[in-house]
Parts: C-alpha cells; sequence; structure tokens
C-alpha cells in the first residue's frame, strides 16, 4: 500500500444520477459532495430510497448506463475524475484504491467456486503472482479477518459459511485489493447485534492499522454513533445534513435528523409513546416540490413548499443542512416566520 | 407488581420441545440426529401484556412462535390457553385456538397475497370463521379494521403492491385482529421496515393494545425496540430461555453473561458515549442446535466462565447444566452457575 500523504484521498463534489423510468427521468442523487480522510470514517445515513446506496455505486462505476446516468458533478480519487474516465479505466482505477463491500455477502460471492479460489483469482489478477502465492495470500487475508481455522475453510463454498462469515470473507477480498478507500454498504445490516459488533470492530481494527479511508452507508443511527467521524444524512437524492458526529448528534440542523433521532427506540431508555415522523419517505421519481421533506416537517412554512429547493446552508464551520430554517433548528427554537404567523 | 397472582395467564408455555429429525439417505432413510430447535422452554404471557422474546438467529424464537400459533406440533410439552392444555383440544376448539391467538409476520412484502385486495386479505378470516361476521356485514368490518390501523377505508379495494412497506404492516395487523384475537404473536414486525416509519407501526401496535386489551409475544431481535415495548422480557440462547424477568431488572441488572454480552454489543445513538459503555464482544457464532454444547450451553462463548478460571471455562459450565434460578426478585431468572459473579463484574465494571 502507498504511504498515503495528508488530505482528502477521494473527494467527491456536486454528484448527479439519474436513470431513465417508463414514467420519466428520476434523479436520484443530487448535489452530493463529500470528502474521504485517510483514516476517517465518514457515514452516509438514509432510508431506502434516499439515493444513499447509488451514490457509491456510481463512484466506483457499477451502475449499469443506461438506465442509469451520472447527470454532473465529480469524484476525484489522486486529483484524477473517476466520473470522466472510461468504464475499464474507471475499473482499473478503481480496483486499485478502493474497494467495496456489500450487505448481502451470499449475493455478492459466486456460490459455484470456493472462497479460496474467489480470493485466489482476485489475486492473481490484481498484482500479477504466481497462483502458488496467491493462495497462500488468500488463507492470510481470511487469517487476517480473523476467520477461524482460515487453512480449512478456503475450501469451502459461500454456502458452508455463517452471515458473519461470509461478511469477514468479503472483507477479506476486498482488502486483497489493498484498498485506500473501503466503501462499506451496509455491512452489517442482516446480521445479530453480537455479531455485527465484531464486524464493527474488526473493520476499526483493520482501518487503524491501514489507515484506510471508510465510507459507511447505513440506516442504523446507532452504529453511527459508534463509528463515524462525519455524518451525511441524506433524504430525497440530497445530503440534507453534513457535520461531524458529535454536531450532528448534540444539535441537529435539519429537521430530519433531528426527527429521526427522536423517533428511534434507545436501549437505556424506557419510552412511553415514540416522536414518529409522520407519513413515509418519498418514492424516486415522486419528490415533493420545494423541500422533499416538507410534508412531514413539523417547522414546514410556505416557503418551504414552493421552488426552489433549499440550498445548503453553513451553520457552523464545516456543518452545512438544507434547510431555510437550519440555524433555528440547530438552536432548538421556534422559527422566526412561525411564530409571526401564530399571532 | 400489582398482578393478582390467581389471575390464569393468557397463555403459558410449560417445558415446551420442539426437535426437528436429521435423516440422510435418498431411498432408506436413517435418522442420524435431531435439531433441538426449541428445548424445554417455559413462558407466562399475562392479559393485557407485552412479552418481548430476544435471541440472535438461531436461538428458537421463530420455532416457538411457530409452536404456539399451530404451524408446527410440539415435540413434547405443554402450550396452554387461558389455563387449557391445547393438546387436549378437539377440531372445534383448536379452530377457536387460532382464533384467539394470531400472528403478524416480519416480511410485509412477502406474507400478504398479491393477487388478493387488501378487503380480500383483511375478510378472509370471515369466510373462515363465518359466526365471526359482524351485523353490519363483511365490508363495513374490513372498513372499521382498516380504519383502526390508521390506513384509508378506501384501501380495501386497492392491492398490496400499491401499499408502502409501512401499511403493508397495518394490512397484516388488521388481518390478524379481523378474527378478534386475545394475543398476538408479532414475529419481528418491525425489522423489514425503514427507521422512520419502525415508530409509527410501534407506537400502533401499543395504542391497539390499550384500545382493544390485547397481549403480545413481541420477538424481535432489536432490543431497543423490546425495551421500549415490552413488560417482561424473555432472553433466548439455543433452544433455551437463559434469563426472564421484568423489563428494567433484565435491562439494568442483567445476570447471565449472555444477557449481558448482548445488550453491550447495541449500539446506542449517541456519540458522547462512545468509548465508555463496557462493551463484550462474543467470539464466534452461535453453535449447531444439532450437537449444542455440553453443560451450560452458553460455555464456549462465555466471556465471564473463561475469566473464573486461569485454567479456562470452570469444570461445572462443562459438565453441569444450569436450571434457571431466582434472582434477587422474584419473577427474575437467570440460568448460570455464576449469576452472582456475571452481575458483579457489571457493577464492578
Amino acid at each position: 500500500m502507498t504511504e498515503s500523504a495528508t488530505g482528502p484521498l477521494l473527494q467527491v463534489e456536486d454528484l448527479a444520477v439519474e436513470f431513465r423510468t417508463p414514467y420519466g427521468v428520476v434523479r436520484a442523487v443530487d448535489g452530493l459532495s463529500y470528502t474521504v480522510e485517510a483514516g476517517r470514517t465518514l457515514a452516509i445515513v438514509g432510508e431506502s430510497g434516499s439515493g444513499k446506496s447509488v451514490s457509491s455505486l456510481a463512484v466506483m462505476g457499477l451502475l449499469p448506463t443506461p438506465p442509469a446516468r451520472i447527470a454532473g458533478g465529480r469524484a476525484l480519487l489522486h486529483g484524477r475524475d473517476l466520473l470522466t474516465l472510461p468504464a475499464k479505466e474507471h475499473r482499473a482505477v478503481c480496483g486499485d484504491h478502493v474497494a467495496m463491500v456489500f450487505q448481502d455477502a451470499l449475493a455478492a460471492l459466486n456460490p459455484v467456486h470456493t472462497v479460496g479460489w474467489q480470493l485466489t483469482e482476485a489475486l492473481v489478477a490484481r498484482h500479477r503472482i504466481p497462483r502458488r502465492d496467491a493462495r497462500k495470500r488468500a488463507v492470510e487475508l481470511l487469517d487476517l479477518v480473523k476467520m477461524p481455522h482460515a487453512q480449512q475453510r478456503v475450501k469451502d463454498y459461500p454456502h458452508q459459511f455463517s452471515g458473519g462469515m461470509r461478511q469477514r470473507a468479503m472483507i477479506a477480498m476486498a482488502l486483497a485489493m489493498d484498498p485506500e478507500v473501503l466503501i462499506a454498504d451496509e455491512p452489517t445490516t442482516a446480521l445479530d447485534v453480537t455479531v455485527q459488533a465484531q464486524i464493527m470492530r474488526l473493520l476499526a481494527e483493520i482501518q487503524a492499522e491501514r489507515r484506510m479511508g471508510l465510507v459507511l452507508i447505513t440506516h442504523d443511527l446507532g452504529v453511527v454513533a459508534d463509528v463515524a467521524d462525519e455524518v451525511v444524512v441524506m433524504y430525497a437524492g440530497r445530503a440534507v445534513e453534513q457535520a461531524d458526529v458529535f454536531s450532528a448528534y448534540g444539535s441537529p440542523a435539519h429537521p430530519y435528523t433531528k426527527a429521526l433521532l427522536a423517533s428511534i427506540p434507545r436501549l437505556d431508555q424506557k419510552g412511553g409513546t415514540l416522536d414518529v415522523i409522520p407519513g413515509r419517505p418519498p418514492e424516486q421519481g415522486s419528490f415533493p416540490d420545494g423541500c422533499p421533506f416538507h410534508p412531514r416537517c413539523g417547522y414546514a412554512q410556505d416557503v418551504c413548499r414552493s421552488n426552489p429547493r433549499p440550498e445548503p446552508v453553513e451553520v457552523a464551520p464545516g456543518r452545512y443542512a438544507r434547510c431555510h430554517f437550519a440555524a433555528d433548528v440547530m438552536a432548538d427554537r421556534e422559527p422566526v416566520a412561525l411564530t409571526k404567523e401564530v399571532r | 407488581m400489582s398482578r393478582p397472582m390467581s389471575e390464569t395467564p393468557v397463555l403459558e408455555v410449560r417445558d415446551l420441545v420442539k426437535h426437528y429429525p436429521v435423516r440422510v439417505g435418498i431411498v432408506i432413510k436413517r435418522q442420524v440426529g435431531q435439531v433441538k430447535a426449541v428445548d424445554g422452554v417455559s413462558l407466562t404471557l399475562h392479559r393485557g401484556r407485552t412479552l418481548g422474546l430476544v435471541g440472535e438467529s438461531g436461538s428458537g424464537k421463530s420455532t416457538l412462535a411457530k409452536l404456539l400459533t399451530g404451524v408446527e406440533v410440539p415435540t413434547s410439552g405443554q402450550i396452554l390457553v387461558d389455563g387449557e392444555d391445547v393438546s387436549t383440544f378437539g377440531r372445534a376448539q383448536r379452530r377457536r385456538l387460532r382464533r384467539d391467538v394470531q400472528m403478524v409476520f416480519q416480511d410485509p412484502y412477502t406474507s400478504l397475497n398479491p393477487r388478493m385486495s387488501v378487503g380480500e386479505i383483511v375478510g378472509e378470516a370471515y369466510d373462515i370463521h363465518p359466526d365471526l361476521t359482524p351485523k353490519q356485514g363483511k365490508a363495513a368490518a374490513v372498513r372499521e379494521l382498516l380504519e383502526l390501523v390508521g390506513l384509508s377505508p378506501d384501501s380495501a379495494r386497492r392491492y398490496p403492491h400499491q401499499f408502502s412497506g409501512g401499511q403493508r404492516q397495518r394490512i397484516g395487523i388488521a388481518r390478524a385482529l379481523a378474527v378478534r384475537p386475545r394475543v398476538l404473536i408479532c414475529d419481528e414486525p418491525v425489522s423489514a421496515l425503514d427507521v422512520s416509519v419502525q415508530g409509527q407501526v410501534i407506537n400502533l401496535l401499543e395504542s391497539l393494545q390499550d384500545e382493544l386489551g390485547l397481549s403480545y409475544l413481541f420477538i424481535a431481535h432489536d432490543l431497543s425496540v423490546v425495551r421500549h415495548i415490552a413488560d417482561e422480557v424473555s432472553v433466548m440462547y439455543l433452544g433455551r430461555v437463559v434469563e426472564s424477568g421484568p423489563d428494567a431488572q433484565v435491562y439494568d441488572d442483567p445476570r447471565h453473561p449472555y444477557t449481558r454480552a448482548l445488550l453491550s454489543a447495541v449500539p446506542v445513538p449517541d456519540p458522547t458515549l462512545r468509548g465508555k459503555r463496557q462493551e463484550i464482544v462474543l467470539e464466534g457464532d452461535i453453535p449447531s442446535p444439532i450437537a449444542p454444547p455440553s453443560g451450560c450451553r452458553f460455555h464456549t462463548r462465555c466471556w465471564l466462565a473463561s475469566r473464573l478460571a486461569d485454567s479456562g471455562v470452570p469444570e461445572r459450565c462443562r459438565t453441569e447444566d444450569p436450571a434457571l434460578t431466582v434472582q434477587g426478585a422474584t419473577d427474575h431468572v437467570a440460568a448460570c452457575h455464576f449469576a452472582e459473579e456475571a452481575a458483579g463484574a457489571v457493577r464492578g465494571g
């Protein structure tokens, strides 16, 4: 692995992704920007349809085009814009620097080959090393991800592994590429809490050891609170809030973040009725006018219901929220316009 | 607890066992073992209350749900509804039992028939149990049920694919409520839903409980959700209940090392607590229920046992199967030889 200089490893700027559907063009990701730095963890949080997975698939060049289309923006890796590269080169560059771990390891691994075979194949293809060395390296990688009896388990097929072990095998495959940036898309969602804790600990260890930049895509605000440095909260294809994790949880500046944090049951609290967010997340292609969160938002005013959509407001140095009333939300006071209306 | 001791529990399970045979051979089948999915479980659910059932996948939670709803027949043990043993029931009584105990499933996408309209799905219960059809007629009853779960009565004409996950889960709940059950078995009812929608369904279940006096067996792997909704909690491990009691006792003063580990693994959405919580990471996966470990089933993964003796796991944990014993409060039980030490390890930090 190359010794990484300080500074961003991966820089996504103003990314927009569109899908062509029978009902027209749907903008799944709109104006997303983030920076991944060595040794830091960026969490992208959102519900289904918020565009959190699509954005990273776009960066990796894994979206089928068509129907998908990169409608704008850049993804800079070592100063090169990945999004303008031809598909083959894109894959080659990503293969060298960025790796991805998926939620459904059983679907991501090939069922007709042993885990060892798949690891070996990847190593041979990437590092152009003899098969014999690659086999040895495959065992080392499984050891690295704390797979018990790695020597024997390389000969097993994916279906012979438990959910947690499969996820380890996937992480091993990602590490075979010696990535500088690891994108983990819901890596623990299908797992039990005990196994989730094992996997998250493993990822943290590997990250610290290799000074990897980690992009963690998840819907679990608990996991984010445990591991992330920065948070991007996505809603209807846009980053509605971007902040360091302590600020985002301590004084959320977007009503969605705030409501989401209030609506989850907590282990350390026995509550009565939960403060839920009314309605449901909008579906792709039917995002409402104005601020897409306005139909579910307690702060919504007339200005929120009409276009243009709110642009990011810098509520504190390096903290952004896409809300007309971000400052009020952050300070936990009623927006000025609201008090006027009531009177 | 202000509950009178004399009150008959609405649902009681005594020493319930379900073993599935493991067979090999195609023509001549030989039984080579048994999957001990549920291996001696006792539970008590009182009227109007919620019993939370937690544990990892493979602990037997869902098999238990199948036994309670009559989908599977237990190998041994008793299920009592209102104090009556269901195994003694005849055909008519079994039919009656299915009305009393209804189920809400995890996946709202596969548990509703896509070819049936919502009205047909919810109203089907009245075709099977015609004596339950209200005087106003089936259509009126369906409309009332849909309103009860927070859906528009017009939804009856639409089909499941036209609804979101949260709405489908509401349809599933309406269907379960059609036969006026007294017990709802909720098997992971919110785990397939979006975070912002989970709370809505939890609130709905709670308000329905108050309104209709329902009792819930709430099966979930999400311990935060169970803490929120349950009055009593039972923790399962490898087909057994290892700890059981009122929710405050189990959550705040866990006595079984497994409960302790399970609770410590749940991430709390508060970054300021990072690194301050005592975290116990269990090694490995849950063992196979075909050949559960000897003695205490948890000893192969127990963090406490390995701390107690320098020479590894104490002899007693490896050989002697711990029984559920009372811990402090009378209705708080745990199956661990060293429950006191487990509690001490928690308090001592």
